[in-house]
């Protein structure tokens, strides 16, 4: 079942809405078998954080997590909390009535394959076809237990936790207790095993539990056609394959894992990567590699680079917070110098016409002279849609400067933010072979600001590739006018040469001149595709020259933090106006 | 229909001394019968004590007031209040991208074969001592509303160059609203803000929205009422915390809305056109669904609504 965020935001929408409160972040979502949000589920789920203290029913679930059968006992909770949530509810909002009897109908009347059982469906059946009012045959355990789980209105979160770690240890001990024989158990070997998500429609599932219990099962069960698993045809098949083409595609694999481990797991799936390396690792780029992340590290990943970067956050948003007054000035500043230029764009142009607005004091021209021109007609230029791209340096050079590159990352993309101007922001750096990209906030993901402060410096910078890549993602999108504005020093260095000659030995080393021509070079190609690249330059005075030769005149020096906004607003105000 | 005013203001609890001189402003200053049909009849009431005394206050003293709140707050219908319950004309004035000088203080226009101006609403406003509604002021660009500044001002003229130059009647206030967000509107200059009180005006209250839902529908039933309330809240707090637009956070959309519902149409529907409906965004609309469906059943029946 692929759920899209889509439904993702419209199930926490549900959520928020019933608890009354956005800031509440659940662990549990309701989705149907389509994959759509549930209405009904997503709002008892909702109201439970509201009415109950989550923090309390938590230690049921994490009592429940680490059994194999975690999935069975939160189903069991959700029944009874189900119970509770209606009861609480009904008469804050009658329609709870219209909307449980639709979801009871749908639990009774699902059709599900004959050979599968789940015995949290038969508890569920029971307990919806009690609530719709019918007195269906039960077994008599079912409705004991059912009994035990159905909460009333005026149940405390406290006696919830307890009548529910009651009914697991009366009923359904857990894993470590389940040595002790039991009715159910007994009458049902296995059949507890079954994981709740593949059941009816309406089923609630934690996506993340989703998608581990498809890790786990792709490890270490394996799946039909991999590798056999008996260790001596294993070596056999291995040793078969052992060519030069399956080592370097080891090493391959090999070098994207510690990549990711450093910064974070690809956003892409490695198909399309590896298609958009096809794409644009050619010419001075060959055999370079490129890494798309949003910064997100694997959960199991415990990496020294993890705490880096996020340490590495505190000390941006702490020199951020030091300079609060500072910046937030700097963000209206250069909010009303963008508003105000594209306020001059809506300026009409007025011009004396055939038609148009009658021009009283003009009418006796065209009685006296002849001049049919006494109307005044006006004409509005439409500048069309308008995005703004942020590509922010994060080798190592800027490593002294990192808490000041990630402040005017987040001014500059706050301040485009609310003038609605749609922005990305992402860094670039280059690490063994590959140009990573760390994006940090997208166009749609307003609010989402903050993420600029993961900004950390390291390795090298392939200045040419990444602004090749921003360029390539840019192009794909569907504004009018979209803008460029890359955050550097302008020096370029990467120890990697350029591809397809390796003979000469200044080209062995993608820096100085060899750097500095490659990354004009894609600038000149971006602008002759209608991309406007400006840089804000963030290095030392004696590159200065270097950056000028990439960026020719569209760039700007940064020499206080007060003047910040007043130099990027004319940078942007000239951009601006040139649309 | 003042005194109705009057006594609404007393229901409301607004201070009786403040009741006493708006009365006695009212009773002072007559309106010429030609006039009498500017004075507006509100068919909706503010709701919102504290609002009312600011405002009552303001205008008093001789201000200018500035109503600035989100969508859907009743601005309009605080300013259309405050102009019956002082018992003057009104003008309304809405403002926009093009607004400029000559579509508020006047244009020429050719009368006999000659030029002469034709005043604007600015102008009549000014010299019947009315009460001017300048309805989103900040929809139009500030250099093009700079010629309010004298009238707004203690000045309190009107110069048109070519013409003459009059000083406002004493009676004169302006009434400006804005919505700070609309897609369009800008930030009000300092020069033109400096020149208002500023109201702050906070969304409607569940206890307001009530009322308001009572006095609009007498035969509405309590439990409908609720949840009409309670819908509107939801999506104020969707609103507030930024998942969905302002779009289809409508009161006036709701109202109307339970209009259609009392002449019959099913509540889903009537609800989709009234407020889901309002935002274009496929996806917004399935979250203001969501809000819906949590509060009303799709077809309940017209009785199940209403009384009668």
């Amino acid at each position: 079942m692929v759920i899209h965020s889509q439904e993702k935001q419209r199930a926490l929408n549900i959520i928020w809405n019933a608890a009354a409160d956005y800031a509440v972040k659940s662990e549990f979502e309701g989705y149907d078998a389509e994959g759509r949000a549930d209405l009904y589920w997503n709002y008892i789920i909702g109201a439970i954080h509201r009415h109950c203290d989550f923090d309390q029913l938590q230690t049921y679930f994490d009592r429940v997590r680490p059994d194999s059968d975690r999935a069975f006992y939160e189903g069991l909770a959700w029944i009874g909390l189900e119970n509770y949530a209606f009861e609480r509810g009904r008469d804050e909002r009658p329609v709870l009535e219209d909307l449980r009897r639709a979801y009871a109908e749908s639990v009774l009347g699902g059709r599900r394959p004959e050979e599968f059982y789940f015995l949290v469906d038969e508890i569920s059946k029971a307990h919806f076809a009690r609530a719709a009012g019918l007195q269906p045959p039960v077994r008599e355990q079912v409705a004991a237990v059912l009994e035990m789980l159905e909460f009333g209105a005026d149940a405390t979160t406290e006696e919830i936790v307890l009548r529910l770690n009651q009914v697991v240890d009366q009923h359904f001990p857990l894993a470590q207790d389940r040595k002790k024989a039991h009715l159910f158990h007994i009458e049902l070997p296995f059949r507890l095993n079954l994981p709740l998500k593949k059941k009816h429609p309406g089923s609630l599932q934690n996506p993340f539990l989703d998608i581990s219990l498809l890790n786990v099962f792709n490890t270490a069960a394996g799946t039909p056609g991999e590798e056999p698993a008996d260790p001596d045809k294993k070596s056999e098949h291995s040793r078969k394959n052992l060519s030069w083409e399956a080592i370097k595609e080891q090493q391959e694999s090999k070098a994207r894992e510690t990549i990711q481990a450093r910064y974070g797991v690809s956003m892409l799936p490695e198909a399309q990567t590896r298609a958009l390396e096809q794409q644009l690792c050619t010419g001075n780029h060959k055999d370079c590699r490129l890494h798309f992340t949003r910064g997100e590290f694997a959960a199991q990943t415990e990496s020294d680079h993890r705490k880096a970067v996020l340490k590495q956050r505190e000390k941006n948003q702490q020199h951020f917070k030091e300079n609060l007054a500072r910046n937030h000035n700097s963000i209206l500043k250069l909010t009303n110098i963008i508003k105000n230029t594209l306020l001059i764009h809506f300026e009409p142009s007025t011009y004396r016409s055939e038609s148009g607005q009658l021009v009283g004091g003009r009418v006796w021209r065209n009685l006296h002279l002849n001049d049919n021109r006494v109307f005044l007609k006006s004409t509005r230029d439409d500048i069309g849609s308008l995005s703004v791209d942020l590509l922010l340096d994060a080798s190592g050079s800027q490593i002294d400067r990192q808490e000041m590159l990630a402040s005017q990352g987040y001014i500059i993309a706050e301040s485009l933010q609310r003038c609605q101007i749609p922005v990305r922001v992402f860094s670039f750096c280059t690490n063994s072979n590959f140009t990573v990209i760390n994006l940090f906030r997208n166009y749609d993901e307003d609010g989402k600001n903050e993420a600029v402060f993961n900004y950390r410096a390291s390795g090298c910078n392939r200045d040419g590739l990444a602004i090749r890549a921003a360029l390539h993602l840019i192009e794909k999108s569907q504004y009018d006018h979209r803008i460029l504005i890359v955050l550097s020093d302008g020096k370029p260095v990467d120890p990697h040469g350029i591809g397809g000659n390796r003979t000469d030995p200044d080209l062995n080393f993608y820096a100085d001149t060899v750097g500095v021509n490659d990354a004009a070079l894609e600038v000149r190609r971006g602008r002759l595709n209608g991309i406007s690249i400006l840089c804000v330059f963030t290095g030392l005075d004696e590159d200065i020259p270097a950056a000028q030769k990439i960026y020719g005149n569209d760039l700007v020096f940064i020499k206080s933090a007060e003047k910040f906004a007043d130099i990027v607003g004319v940078l942007l105000k000239n951009e601006l106006r040139n649309i | 229909m003042s005194d109705d005013m009057l006594n609404f203001l007393k229901e409301e609890g607004i201070r009786e001394s403040l009741i006493r001189e708006v009365a006695r402003f009212r009773d002072a200053n007559g309106v010429s019968p030609d006039l009498d049909y500017r004075i507006p009849r509100p068919r909706f009431l503010y709701y919102g004590a504290d609002i009312w005394e600011q405002a009552i206050t303001a205008l008093l003293c001789g201000e200018n007031l500035l109503l600035v709140s989100p969508k859907a707050t009743g601005k309009n219908v605080l300013a259309e209040n405050l102009a019956a319950a002082f018992g003057r004309p009104s003008w309304d004035i809405s403002f926009h991208i093009n607004t400029d000088s000559s579509s508020l203080i006047g244009t020429d226009t050719f009368e006999n074969g000659r030029v002469v101006q034709r005043h604007g609403p600015i102008y009549e406003c000014a010299v019947h001592g009315g009460f001017g509604v300048l309805d989103e002021i900040n929809m139009a660009k500030n250099e093009s509303i700079a010629i309010l500044h004298a009238t707004l001002d203690f000045r309190r003229i009107i110069d048109i160059p070519g013409y003459s130059k009059i000083t406002l009647d004493g009676l004169t206030r302006f009434i400006a609203t804005m919505n700070y967000g609309y897609a369009g509107t800008r930030e009000l200059n300092e020069a033109l803000a400096s020149r208002f009180m500023v109201i702050r005006m906070p969304t409607i209250s569940s206890a307001n929205l009530r009322k308001l839902l009572k006095r609009e529908f007498p035969n509405l039933r309590e439990k409908y009422m609720e949840q009409f309330t309670g819908l509107f809240q939801d999506l104020q707090k969707k609103c507030e915390n930024s998942e969905i637009s302002s779009k289809s956070l409508d009161l006036r959309g709701l109202i109307s809305a339970i209009h259609l519902m009392e002449k019959g149409l099913p509540a889903g529907a009537a609800l989709e056109i009234g407020i889901t409906n309002k935002s274009f965004d496929d996806f917004e609309r399935d979250l203001v669904e969501d809000v819906i469906r949590l509060r009303i059943p799709q077809a309940p029946r017209r009785e199940e609504i209403f009384t009668d």
